[in-house]
């Protein structure tokens, strides 16, 4: 999955409006928009950057602009999320164990 | 939670969890920049650490549920810093908590209201944080509005520069 998401190409509409502009706009200014600053050139230049950031920060430490970075990023937040899931499920699952096992009615 | 041994099968289910079981795993979002699977998956835990926050404080164990208090205002502060409209998502988990504490007996409201700062406090402040910085501070010398007037604007970008479409709360009265 990861290699699939490294190779993705940027395709979809508001990443070429805005997601990615705004993540671009960060790696050439080191700041966010400001009216110091050259425009914006994003459809939406004061969308939070939360996302951004993400881009902004591989891209930094790649030296050059990742447009994969929050595709990639995405597959470990979607696996961290599978993985709490799984433990709640199995930490419950062998709590109502224990809790039969010791006559209790199961939760 | 205990720690937990970590078999193939463990990582075969949080595969599958992550993946197949998932109603909100669609590649089209989840293979790009867009910021809908990083609030679902931010807004997941909070509302898992509210959840365990919650069942912490029925067992009357308090320090456990203020880590897991704090835990869900870092996520839930991620979840505003990716798009501001999850705002919505934070005021649904604040009714979600009044309606489980108004239901379970074993949870007072002075407990909760002992430990709502850690998971109220910050993501509130990031989102005032936008709202101050908000367009205005890079739009207010194209579209001559002063900077910091809390409005929010619909603006279309075309070729000759920016329109105003609209605003909110109070309509713009006419267009430029």
């Amino acid at each position: 999955m990861l290699f699939l998401a490294a190779a993705m190409i940027p395709s979809q509409w508001d990443d070429l409006t805005h997601w990615l502009p705004n993540a671009r706009y960060l790696l050439e200014n080191d700041a966010f928009p400001d009216a110091e600053l050259p425009k914006s050139q994003s459809t939406f230049p004061a969308y939070p950057y939360g996302v951004a950031l993400i881009t902004y920060l591989a891209s930094k430490l790649a030296g050059h602009m990742v447009d994969s970075a929050t595709a990639l990023f995405n597959i470990l937040l979607v696996v961290s999320f599978g993985l709490l899931v799984a433990r709640i499920a199995i930490t419950i699952a062998q709590s109502d164990e224990v809790a039969s096992r010791n006559g209790a009615t199961p939760r | 939670m205990n720690a937990l041994q970590v078999g193939w099968a463990f990582c075969a289910l949080t595969i599958l969890i992550a993946t197949a079981l998932s109603p909100t795993y669609v590649t089209r979002l989840v293979l790009s920049s867009y910021a809908d699977l990083p609030t679902t998956i931010t807004v997941g835990f909070a509302s898992a650490m509210i959840w365990l926050m919650l069942n912490a404080l029925s067992a009357g164990d308090k320090s456990l549920a203020h880590t897991y208090a704090w835990q869900a205002g870092l996520a839930i502060t991620a979840a505003i810093a990716l798009k501001q409209v999850n705002l919505v998502f934070f005021l649904s988990l604040l009714i979600a908590i009044a309606a489980v504490v108004l239901r379970d007996k074993s949870i007072s409201f002075r407990d909760i209201i002992s430990l709502s700062h850690k998971f109220i406090i910050l993501p509130l402040a990031i989102y005032v944080i936008w709202r101050i910085y908000d367009v205005p501070s890079e739009l207010s010398p194209v579209i001559d509005v002063p900077s910091g007037t809390k409005k929010s604007y619909l603006l279309r970008r075309d070729k000759e520069g920016w329109t105003i479409k609209g605003s909110w709360p109070h309509p713009y009265p006419g267009g430029k």
